[in-house]
């Protein structure tokens, strides 16, 4: 004899996990229906379907990753991000006579070609600081402007089939600094939502622009990549960004290790160690791979050094909030 | 602490109490503004129940509804007393650098 009501709370219900379900589900309808009834409703309100919606994205999040694992990305992917910041500042700075003789195109000086490194950085530092801070309505500000600049920079592509600021690696970048969104604020499942879908589909609409309307660089993972039909990331598998994201990879181990998370370290190198084969194959003897190698140690160890201070404001910021700011 | 987390161990401070009647008594203690959704409600009980700060109590069906009732725990009383004792510091300083004297109001 359920009512159309308990029936919309119900398929709402849905949303979350099952675990949680059994656990909280026939206290949370019976919650809602006594709040239902005491403003005389018949349907949910739009309020509460949104509350239901993020309380269910939390209940998700949080059964997935504990907070000190949160916190642990966070701190990752702000080693990466201002690592390539600062690879990308520092090149644009100094241009180095060996990059440049070497005819090297890491994909990032077309990146900041146009804004800057300064105004790239900002895009991300900005909102992450904030985050982490605990404004949340600047850092929000600040990712929405981020991501309407992404926007803009899609539809510049698309419409133009030429650049603003955007290359593949500008694509990574802004995978990156999503995982940065979702691990600094995990209480924002919407805003986490909406910046990886973004970020994703820049990626795949640069890739798409870049395999179509230039010609793809010539390394031979990705004509190997053609080969296999996978023309939208062919793009993005060029030599450079390889490199990038190899950087990213080993970063990522050494900051999982130093963590203590050995097993995910180790797999991260499983996953890590063909790709680096197959870029030191097709590269190994020419001028860009020593090159390339420079910048990928350069890249890891800024990365590191990031990560660390990173993780270590985080810790402080727990300590010198005291036990009661955890909750 | 954050605010809901201080309202929701300051609303079970005195006694159990079921869903419902939380987000009514947090209604109260913060005079109608903070009107907690249930869904916020309920992840933020399953977080204060994992870290030990509040422990279920019973179940009661009332009208073929579910009552969960929840009190606030050993470890709880302490992570808010601590939380009030930093509030007060903060508010006297604050009290003092304005010139509110306690007297004068």
């Amino acid at each position: 004899m359920a009512t159309t009501l308990e029936r919309s709370y119900r398929s709402l219900l849905r949303l979350f996990p099952r675990d949680w379900r059994q656990l909280h589900g026939e206290a949370l309808i019976g919650t809602l229906l006594d709040a239902a009834e005491a403003r005389q409703a018949i349907r949910p309100s739009a309020g509460e379907r949104v509350d239901l919606i993020l309380a269910a994205a939390e209940a998700r999040m949080s059964s997935a990753m504990s907070a000190a694992q949160r916190s642990l990305l966070c701190a990752v992917s702000a080693g990466v991000g201002l690592a390539l910041v600062v690879c990308s500042a520092a090149y644009d700075l100094a241009r180095p006579a060996w990059l440049v003789h070497a005819g090297v195109g890491l994909s990032w000086n077309a990146a900041i070609a146009v804004v800057g490194a300064g105004a790239f950085a900002l895009g991300w530092l900005l909102p992450l600081a904030a985050a982490l801070l605990g404004y949340r309505r600047a850092a929000i500000a600040a990712w929405g402007a981020f991501e309407l600049l992404v926007f803009v920079d899609v539809m510049g592509a698309v419409l133009h089939q030429q650049w603003v600021f955007a290359d593949p690696t500008s694509a990574l970048f802004a995978g990156v600094l999503s995982l940065g969104a979702l691990a600094a604020r995990p209480r924002w499942p919407l805003l986490a939502a909406v910046s990886i879908s973004v970020a994703a589909a820049y990626a795949l609409l640069l890739s798409y622009v870049e395999t179509t309307a230039v010609d793809p660089p010539d390394a031979a993972a990705v004509r190997l990549f053609r080969s296999l039909h996978f023309y939208l990331w062919a793009g993005a598998l060029n030599f450079g960004n390889l490199a990038v994201v190899l950087a990213a990879a080993a970063l990522a181990a050494i900051c999982l290790r130093i963590v203590g998370h050995r097993k995910t370290s180790a797999l991260v190198i499983a996953i890590a160690v063909p790709w680096a084969v197959a870029w030191a194959a097709t590269g190994a003897g020419t001028h860009e791979f020593l090159a390339h190698a420079q910048v990928v140690m350069i890249m890891v160890g800024a990365g590191v050094a990031a990560s660390v201070v990173v993780r270590g404001v985080v810790v402080h910021r727990h300590a010198e909030a005291g036990r009661t700011r955890r909750v | 602490m954050q605010e809901p987390t201080f309202l929701i161990l300051t609303a079970l401070a005195d006694g159990e109490r079921h869903g419902y009647a939380l987000i009514e008594e947090i209604s109260r203690i913060s005079n109608g503004t903070v009107k907690l959704g249930v869904g916020t409600l309920y992840t933020a009980l399953d977080r204060l129940t994992k870290e030990g700060l509040i422990e279920h109590t019973r179940d009661e069906t009332v009208g073929g509804r579910l009552r969960r009732s929840y009190r606030i725990s050993a470890e709880g009383e302490a992570r808010l007393t601590e939380e009030v004792r930093r509030l007060e510091a903060n508010l006297t300083a604050a009290r003092r650098r304005l010139g509110l004297a306690r007297s004068a109001r």
